[in-house]
């Protein structure tokens, strides 16, 4: 520790940091001793490091000074364990029993793992007990008992609680815990029941896993219940409850199974012995998924078993082998594919050519588990993907959040002219953008090689890229002139100089191509020049996706290319082709378009269509074919690149060996907070207020309220009311303590004398009481305080759900209105935004001036120039943020209110004094996120036109959180000290957690999350990483690729960091997906499907049945199922019945009753899911399910309702009927709602759906989905037309 | 792959051989019959003979040439070569006159068809079925040997009786002669070619012969019944009748206040009549019962004196437990009280009994302030004695099945398929025999297929994903059992048929081979079947789900304790808003209106029986074996046994298990 550890630039920030936090906690501090608040301090204290945390957290007292120590000795996982091995040798006082001890063991140690930022270690650890082996050999063991906020700490801290618990049980000398077969089913029912009834497990294990888990853990993973759940496996024995364990679920699914992987890294780095099974099961399911693939992969052919003995040994190319290899060692991963949600389309099947191109690199704002794609990929991809919005990704993480990066491919796509187009830039994105045909390829997603290493993903092949060509093209001087040039730098002039000359090329030119390879590329005939007189592989921009093609193909192709009408030029003495013109010859054109060369079709004077291919990609077509000069042939075991390799003297890298599939996940956000209902002040009302809680109203009507609050008295005069500060004589009031029994109250001084029993009962006395409250005196007196009248309403809440149940003061209410925000349950004003990393900005994108930047510490660029323009790239302050428009318009608001508040409740000066968004700059927040309980300070630096939330990563590892899609909040600084109680806390297990109980004034980088560690910070991958990339290397293997890991301890841990790939602007690209602006299920599905046809890379029959599987079929059957099991409510009084009251009217208020799942919920995805077997090819299964399940829906309400029920939407009779009449011979006619229709219309429309000849429904009409929409809603315009009609014939018939 | 595949089920295959298969495989074939198939032949190693041989037999390749192998597994086509055996008369009648008949019951059947007259029919038609049958187990059957003989006589065939099915083979299939002969002519190496990146793959000529099923549907299932066992029952008249079926029952649908009534409002009303009607009705069943005085309505406490002796009905709202004993609430049609029951009283055991929304008597004293003081609880039971019936001039009985579950991949076909030669006279000894004949009646509980989309992740469990096949199969079982055995079957919440309880039948257009059937009549869940004046009452038993939940000491392990809780409590699936899901129908067709002789249901896979006030409750266990689900959630089924009723005592007579035969268990 202590000074070497910053620069001297690094510690004025800090400094200047905590100048800002002192003078923020100074004018707190006075106001809060006003006494107009619960406590007279400030309620958030400022935490020195980790182990401080840990300590004010779960403790020993005493333990911070050794966590420390340990730390620096020994890294933090060793030294968890450590303290573990000093609590139980009593090094930190005698904790009466074995069981104390190993809690106090457990609870430190998991404390530090999670670097005391969240509450699991107070919250997740329920108990810690030592039982017996029973139904064995009578032995002890040790049992963990887990509650639900375990979920906080993470998959990975889960896990390791219990390694740490199997540690301290050995430490303690205890048997392992032996579970009988009863133990063990148990389980197993269990996580499958949690599954499917309470919330869809992140990782849902097969019975086999858990059992193998179960019978191999050696301590008992158990815990309270968690839902109102019973299993079957009752009474086992130990097992206190009956219902679900949802914290043991969590542990052993999300944490032991999942995180498996990791665990054998934390076993092997800490040492604990009798783990041997886990290393076995990650093995195995390694190997599982290998010997899986091949079956599963067939469009690309590999080698199996049969057919290597055939072969025996022959000749391979180079590239036929590495396929191979890489089709036997990394398998397609589906797991993403399993669930696809109506509305978040599948953007690429699992490692499908033609979906996202892997490509090495960390952008400005990716890393930490987000991915770069160029701003076009996501026009092209419909705008479903904004910046920020979640994908769910094959690999090499399970999720990532997308941001944008120009200098990345875009998408490869073929217009409705016929006309293939590379789109790089966002500006031809725009113009394309409604012209496209299909999607032929995606384009690339930059990766980062710190998610490889987090994740413990094989390293894929690299594809070919200009960062790369790059490198072999400065080898190559350096090799053949002995010219030293450093790629992505600035070389000297002479290096310069001398290279351009031996190259014969612009010096000026070669300088800019070291210093920016992505956007600075040479002409097609240049980069011939420079790899033939190199002996480098073609320039990557213009390699083509030869091996898309298979050798036949291109055997084709070629021969159509003789009889091309080409047009050659010469450079050099190269030959090279001007301009290609083709016959357009459908499987041609089809090769072409595969191979991602652009190109057009064209007239010809006899009106002939002909394909032409221009400068450059003429020559890039017909370079690697030799200009024609030689005969491409196929050979078998060779794939095209290789046969072109052994011809041709320019050689060819492949571009596109290595794709990832991806779908959407969450859309991205970036709201205030507002609680359900919103609230205004943390005052109760009861139902006074009406449905919306509304203490004006309730004024307004002179209503009292019968509510549970603390009141207080003053000591003085006696006054007696929920203020805490006597409004009479300006006094601090004493709380109440109350006795439910004989309804007394006692002042705080007298209550502490009888020990908080009441003298008289020997009851316990409780801090509020029910009692009545007058509104309209209240906000009178609080309106003259602050001096605001004209409001329109003040939500308060229904109760006070904290355990002393004090009420906010009403002027803070007031204030809060009169700036239009609202409070959150802590007392404090919130701001949500999806998590975005950034690394690097430049001053334009973030809306601030160089001048301003300065002032904040900025001084120079990231390559230590001066800053002067507002288009420098700056490297960013890790406690700096930038900070969405959204939010800093509710800031500003918030601002006002703060400032409002200090002057006119606390009587201070005003604080932020903030006219607009930019005043905020420089100003701090907190940073914290759900499930923790510490925040982070954080300081406003600028704004960006995107709805997410842009930090630092460190910033957001410091709130436990990575970027792959999760979410937290800001508030301001000043706002969390003087409004934010812990008094206003819900008293309930999880009720401390997303409450800034500590903020951390200092960032350090190694204690944050332990997953930014593995962020690489580089400027380039060497060659060396690309070799390795084609060996499928374990990415632990490769240690030359610096990582924030390596630079732990060091100054440079906080500066200097690179990136790989620039972007024009952080901001550039959507700002809002898709999703969020489409209307109802119907629109979204089409859009999504509109889209999957598109794509070449995506099956849009294979997501037709997804959708249907995962989302449309659960839902109708879930509703169909509820609804028969439904409650009944009172409208008036919303009391909840099981059946509805005989006497037909709520036997409380006299209220209606009605429905709590209605008819229309159960139908509501019934016209989508039909048309979805209706018009793609899913499985006669699935298409089953739906005609049954409608054909369920229909008899439901067969009885109650007939003839309503022709009047139901629903089109298509024709998808069930027509499988019933192929499957039978007969129709009964009466499967479809439609067929209830009988006379006028009906017949008419039904005859016209069964005598359309769509005897095979896909493929034939192409694109299915275009007129989805369409039908649904003429069906349902149609439906509701009938439905008057019918109405009207039943008010006038008999 | 299939190498791998094969090598993981220790199976091994010759290159020919897998040259043969491969084109094939996954797409007309699967893993699973090859290996049914090369078990079959006794062989762990496929060479090109068994693949030929396997392939013929799907029909994928024909061949003129005779094979060295002695059995052909798939026989289903045989049937029409049989035409011109000695019953050739009739039997082209066979496939043609049923599929008429059934055309015009089918909708007659919808309503009302109770099959007593059908016996002369069958009679009709039993000799060609016999034959017809007899081909299916010519080559395995060792105990016909002259009726193979005669086949093959009548085909004039060369050779042996095998040789005849694969002519009959080529005949079927026709035409395509030519190419048979150039792929199995040499019977080796056919074209290799490469394929992506030069992988070598096996020639194959474009079009398939016909696709078929990856699985069977049991058309093969063809029983040959016992020609020297005599069926007692043949002889008898039948006498049954359905007394109670849901289809029967005419529902008034509330009626709408206004034209502009919302359908919501229909479906609250709905429900609410749902529970008047079981009100009334069980306010019915207590009348009956001497013990139980004058029934007062809830609404008209209020004019009773406090202290006074009072009795009421209603449905059970809410309990619980305090210190000295239970507070029920009850509802009726006019208002809600709360009756407290001291724990001392003998009566407050019965609390435990007393599900939610059942009804329930209360008499005691009134207190006045909205409460009733109980001394005696009661429920609506069934009395201990009844009126004993007539006896009958001779013995007869009744098979209860239920939970058949065709088409899971844990169905125990091989034990059913025993079972069905064993109601075809293939008995072991006399005691059997005395039972097979005098058996008339069968009746299933539910749950005949395992059907599609009951839970998450069906399809993997499924032996066969289609619910049309599903029925086809279940068919082509039920079709060997003796025509006069006549056949009840209703729907469970796996079968093609209304979800909400009650259940009024299978969906026709999906379960059509069953209405198709001469012997069968589908009954509702619940229904009642009247066997020669005995009631039998037959729920699938969903309710069972809920007692065993919300009653103490009742485990689905114990089926029959809780049956008869439903059966005390007149109702067999009393608590709303749980487990099972009822309809909304606007009444309630559920409650146990009259006492029955017998009580059957299923459900829960476990076979228990029990007698309670006269009356036999049983379960009637499964056919399937335990499968993934049951496991985790501790169910032991226990499979493929059945129970033998004597409908004259509506007691059990035996049971025949059958359980050996099933595999995994």
């Amino acid at each position: 520790m202590g000074e070497e550890l910053y620069s001297p630039e690094m510690k004025a920030y800090f400094e200047s940091l905590q100048r800002e936090i002192d003078r923020a906690y100074e004018i707190a501090r006075k106001a809060r001793a006003q006494g107009k608040d619960p406590s007279l301090d400030v309620e958030v204290p400022q935490a020195t490091d980790m182990a401080g945390r840990v300590e004010s957290l779960v403790g020993p007292p005493g333990v911070a000074e050794r966590i420390r120590e340990l730390v620096k000795e020994y890294g933090k996982e060793l030294a968890a364990l450590k303290v573990v091995d000093e609590i139980i040798e009593g090094k930190f006082g005698d904790l009466g029993s074995k069981e104390k001890y190993a809690e106090q063991a457990v609870r430190t140690a998991l404390a530090i793992l999670t670097e005391g930022i969240v509450s699991a270690p107070l919250e997740g650890i329920a108990d810690v007990k030592i039982k017996r082996n029973e139904w064995a050999d009578n032995s002890e063991y040790l049992a963990l008992y887990y509650a639900g906020p375990i979920r906080s700490s993470g998959g990975t801290a889960q896990a390791l609680s219990v390694l740490v618990g199997d540690y301290v049980r050995k430490k303690l000398g205890l048997d392992r815990f032996k579970p009988s077969q009863e133990h063990i089913e148990r389980m197993v029912e269990e996580v499958d029941l949690y599954h499917r009834a309470v919330t869809r497990l992140q990782y849902h294990p097969e019975a086999d896993e858990v059992r193998l888990a179960m019978r191999n853990i050696p301590i008992e993973i158990t815990g309270e219940e968690t839902d109102k759940v019973e299993v079957s496996h009752r009474n086992v024995p130990g097992v206190e409850t009956n219902h679900l364990r949802g914290g043991a679920i969590l542990v052993l699914a999300e944490g032991v199974l999942q995180k498996a992987k990791k665990l054998v890294k934390y076993i092997d780095k800490m040492g604990v012995e009798g783990w041997d099974w886990i290393k076995e099961f990650v093995e195995a399911k390694e190997k599982g998924k290998s010997t899986e693939e091949p079956k599963a992969d067939k469009s690309k052919a590999e080698a199996s078993g049969a057919k290597e003995e055939v072969a025996e040994k022959v000749e391979k190319g180079f590239y036929y082998e590495l396929y191979e290899k890489f089709r036997s060692n990394i398998a397609p991963n589906k797991k993403y594919t399993k669930e696809i949600i109506g509305g978040r389309p599948l953007f690429a099947e699992p490692s499908e050519n033609g979906g996202f191109r892997l490509r090495y690199g960390r952008s400005r704002v990716s890393g930490f588990a987000t991915w770069s794609v160029n701003p076009a990929t996501m026009l092209i991809l419909d705008e479903f993907i904004a910046i920020g919005t979640q994908m769910k990704t094959e690999r090499p993480g399970k999720g990532c959040i997308v941001t944008p990066a120009t200098t990345v491919e875009g998408p490869i796509v073929k217009l409705k002219d016929g006309s293939v187009v590379r789109v790089d830039d966002y500006e031809t994105a725009l113009n394309v953008k409604n012209e496209i045909e299909e999607i032929l390829y995606v384009g690339d997603a930059l990766v980062n090689f710190g998610d490889f290493v987090e994740n413990n993903q094989t390293l894929l092949p690299a594809n070919y890229v200009e960062e790369w060509w790059v490198q072999e093209l400065a080898k190559a001087i350096e090799e053949l002139y002995e010219v030293e040039l450093k790629p992505f730098s600035d070389n000297p002039r002479e290096t310069i100089e001398e290279a351009a000359e031996y190259l014969e090329i612009d010096p000026d030119f070669l300088e800019s191509l070291l210093k920016d390879p992505l956007r600075v590329r040479p002409s097609v005939e240049l980069a011939i020049h420079l790899s033939k007189v190199l002996d480098i592989p073609f320039h990557p921009y213009y390699t083509l996706y030869w091996n898309t093609l298979k050798p036949e193909e291109v055997e084709e192709l070629q021969r159509a290319l003789l009889s091309a009408q080409i047009e050659w030029d010469e450079f050099r003495k190269l030959k090279f082709a001007r301009k290609v013109v083709l016959d357009n010859d459908p499987r041609i054109k089809r090769y072409l378009e595969l191979l991602g060369l652009p190109h057009r079709l064209e007239r010809t004077e006899d009106r002939r269509k002909v394909i032409v291919v221009d400068y450059p990609w003429s020559s890039a077509l017909l370079t690697p074919l030799g200009n024609l000069e030689w005969e491409f042939r196929a050979k078998p075991f060779h794939t095209v690149i290789d046969i072109i390799n052994e011809n041709n003297p320019i050689k060819l890298r492949d571009r596109g060996i290595s794709w990832i599939g991806a779908r959407m996940g969450r859309p991205e956000k970036a709201k205030e907070r507002k609680m359900k209902p919103p609230v205004q002040v943390l005052f109760p009302i009861g139902l006074a207020g009406g449905q919306s809680r509304d203490i004006k109203k309730a004024a307004e009507e002179g209503k009292t309220a019968k509510v549970e609050i603390a009141f207080f008295k003053c000591p003085k005069c006696g006054h007696v009311g929920p203020e805490h500060l006597c409004p009479v004589c300006g006094t601090r009031k004493e709380l109440l303590w109350h006795c439910p029994k004989c309804n007394v109250d006692y002042p705080e001084s007298e209550a502490e004398e009888f020990d908080f029993r009441c003298p008289r009962c020997d009851v316990e006395l409780r801090p509020y009481a029910e009692r009545e409250i007058k509104p309209s005196e209240l906000l009178r007196k609080a309106m003259e305080n602050v001096k605001v009248y004209g409001i329109d309403r003040l939500k308060g809440v229904k109760g006070m759900t904290s355990g002393y149940k004090m009420a906010e003061p009403l002027e803070k209410g007031l204030l809060r209105v009169k700036n239009d925000v609202y409070v959150f349950k802590d007392g404090t004003i919130r701001f949500d935004a999806t998590d975005a990393p950034i690394t690097h900005f430049k001053p334009k994108e973030i809306g601030v001036s160089v001048e301003k930047l300065r002032e904040l510490g900025y001084t120079h660029d990231f390559e230590g120039k001066p800053l002067e323009r507002d288009d420098q790239i700056v490297e960013l302050k890790v406690q700096d943020i930038i900070l969405s428009y959204e939010a800093g318009k509710y800031l500003l608001k918030v601002a006002r209110f703060i400032d409002d508040l200090l002057e006119k409740f606390y009587g201070l000066p005003r604080f932020y004094n903030a006219e607009k968004m930019e005043d905020l700059i420089g100003h701090l927040v907190i940073g914290l996120a759900p499930h923790t309980s510490a925040g982070i300070i954080g300081r406003i630096i600028g704004f960006s036109d995107v709805l997410v939330g842009y930090a630092h990563p460190y910033y957001h590892a410091a709130k436990r959180r990575n970027c792959d899609g999760d979410e937290d909040s800001v508030m301001l600084l000043m706002d969390a000290l003087l409004n934010f109680s812990r008094y206003y806390l819900p008293e309930k297990r999880g009720g401390k957690m997303d409450a800034p109980l500590v903020v951390t004034t200092r960032l350090d980088p190694r204690e944050v999350d332990s997953e930014v560690h593995n962020m690489d910070v580089v400027r380039y991958y060497p060659l060396e990483f690309y070799k390795a990339t084609y060996e499928m290397k374990s990415p632990k293997e490769v240690k030359f690729i610096e990582r924030v890991e390596d630079r732990l301890g060091k100054p440079e841990m906080y500066e200097g960091i690179k990136f790989t790939h620039d972007t024009d602007d952080i901001g550039l690209g959507p700002k809002m997906s898709l999703y969020k602006q489409l209307g109802d299920m119907v629109e979204k599905v089409e859009r999504q499907l509109a889209l999957a046809e598109r794509i070449r890379a995506v099956d849009e029959h294979h997501v037709a049945e997804t959708i249907l599987n995962s989302h449309l079929i659960p839902d109708l059957r879930g509703n169909l199922r509820s609804f028969t099991r439904q409650e009944f409510r009172c409208v008036k009084c919303n009391t909840k019945y099981r059946r509805p009251p005989l006497t037909g009217r709520c036997p409380k208020c006299g209220g209606k009753i009605v429905l709590t799942v209605s008819k229309g919920a159960v139908e509501k995805y019934l016209p989508t899911a039909k048309m979805l077997v209706t018009r793609y090819n899913v499985k006669d299964y699935t298409r089953q399910r739906i005609c049954l399940t409608e054909k369920d829906i229909k008899t439901l309400f067969e009885t109650v309702l007939p003839e309503k029920q022709r009047t139901l939407l629903g089109f298509s009779a024709d998808v069930c009927e027509r499988m019933i009449k192929e499957r039978t011979g007969t129709s009964n006619g009466k499967n479809g709602y439609l067929d209830g229709f009988n006379g006028k219309n009906g017949t008419t429309k039904k005859s016209g759906i069964s005598a359309g000849k769509k005897e095979k429904p896909v493929r034939a009409g192409k694109k299915p989905s275009e007129s989805l929409a369409k039908d649904v809603k003429k069906e349902k315009a149609k439906a509701k037309k009938k439905r008057k009609g019918i109405s009207l014939d039943k008010f006038f018939g008999p | 792959m299939l190498v791998e595949d094969l090598m993981e089920n220790n199976y091994l295959i010759t290159p020919s051989a897998y040259y043969l298969l491969e084109p094939y495989y996954k797409r007309d074939f699967t893993l699973a019959e090859l290996i049914k198939f090369a078990k079959a032949k006794g062989s762990f190693v496929i060479t090109s003979s068994i693949a030929q041989e396997f392939l013929e037999s799907k029909g994928l390749l024909v061949t003129t040439a005779g094979s060295d192998s002695v059995e052909v597994s798939e026989m289903g086509e045989g049937e029409s070569s049989i035409s011109t055996g000695d019953a050739g008369v009739e039997v082209p009648l066979e496939p043609s006159i049923p599929e008429n008949a059934s055309e015009n019951e089918v909708f007659s059947e919808g309503e009302s068809l109770i099959s007593t007259g059908t016996s002369e029919d069958e009679s009709l038609f039993e000799p060609p079925s016999e034959l017809a049958e007899s081909d299916g187990t010519g080559a395995s059957a060792d105990s016909f040997p002259v009726e193979i003989g005669e086949v093959a006589e009548d085909t004039g065939s060369e050779n042996t009786g095998l040789q005849v099915d694969l002519e009959s083979n080529s005949e079927i299939n026709g035409e395509p002669e030519e190419t048979g002969v150039e792929e199995n002519g040499n019977g080796i190496k056919p074209k290799v070619v490469y394929g992506d990146y030069g992988v070598p793959i096996a020639y194959v000529e474009e079009e398939v012969p016909e696709v078929e099923k990856s699985y069977s549907v049991y058309e093969d299932v063809v029983i040959t019944p016992n020609p020297e066992f005599h069926y007692r029952a043949a002889e008898m008249p039948a006498e049954s009748e359905v007394v109670f079926d849901v289809k029967n029952v005419k529902f008034s649908p509330p009626k709408a206040s206004n034209a502009a009534g919302k359908e919501g409002e229909f479906l609250v009303e709905a429900y609410r009549l749902y529970f008047r009607s079981r009100l009334k009705k069980m306010r019915r069943i207590f009348r009956e019962n001497p013990e139980i005085g004058g029934i007062i309505d809830i609404g008209k406490l209020s004019y009773v004196q406090p202290g006074s002796e009072v009795t009421v009905v209603g449905l059970l709202t809410d309990k619980r437990e305090t210190n000295k004993g239970y507070v029920l609430e009850l509802e009726d049609a006019t208002g809600r009280i709360k009756v407290f029951i001291n724990r001392d009283r003998e009566d407050a055991k019965l609390v435990m009994s007393i599900m939610h929304d059942s009804a329930v008597a209360v008499s005691g004293k009134y207190s006045g302030r909205g409460m009733i003081f109980a001394d005696h609880l009661y429920l609506p039971d069934v009395p201990k004695v009844r009126p004993p019936k007539p006896p009958l001039k001779e013995k007869v009985y009744a098979v209860l099945l239920s939970d058949i579950h065709v088409g899971s991949n844990k169905f125990c076909e091989k034990a059913f398929e025993k079972f069905l030669e064993w109601l075809n006279g293939n008995v072991e000894n006399e005691t059997h025999a005395e039972l097979v004949s005098r058996i008339k009646y069968l009746i299933i509980a539910g749950d005949a297929v395992d059907g599609v989309g009951i839970y998450p992740g069906q399809y993997e469990e499924l032996a066969i994903p289609d619910i049309f096949d599903q029925y086809e199969a279940l068919a082509n079982l039920l079709r060997n059992v003796p025509k006069h055995i006549h056949i009840f079957i209703g729907p469970g919440n796996h079968d093609a048929a209304r979800t909400a309880l009650p259940q009024p039948g299978f969906y026709e257009e999906y379960a059509r081979p069953i209405y198709r059937l001469k012997n069968v009549t589908v009954i509702s869940n619940p229904a009642v079947v009247r066997l020669h004046g005995r009631d039998f009452l037959i729920a699938h038993g969903r309710g069972i789900e809920d007692v065993v939940t919300e009653i103490p000491n009742r485990s689905h392990h114990r089926p029959a304790e809780a049956m008869v809780e439903l059966l005390r409590l007149r109702h067999l699936a009393p608590t709303f808003g749980e487990k099972v899901p009822i309809a909304p129908d606007p009444e309630d067709l559920l409650v146990i209106e009259s006492v029955p002789d017998l009580f059957q249901a299923g459900h829960v896979h476990v076979m228990q029986y029990k007698i309670y006030n006269g009356v036999f409750v049983i379960n009637t266990g499964t056919w399937q074996a335990q499968t993934e689900f049951q496991k985790m959630v501790n169910i032991v089924p226990t499979p493929a046994r059945v129970p033998i009723i004597d409908v004259e005592t509506a007691r059990l007579r035996a049971v025949i298990n059958f359980e050996q035969f099933c595999e995994g268990v």
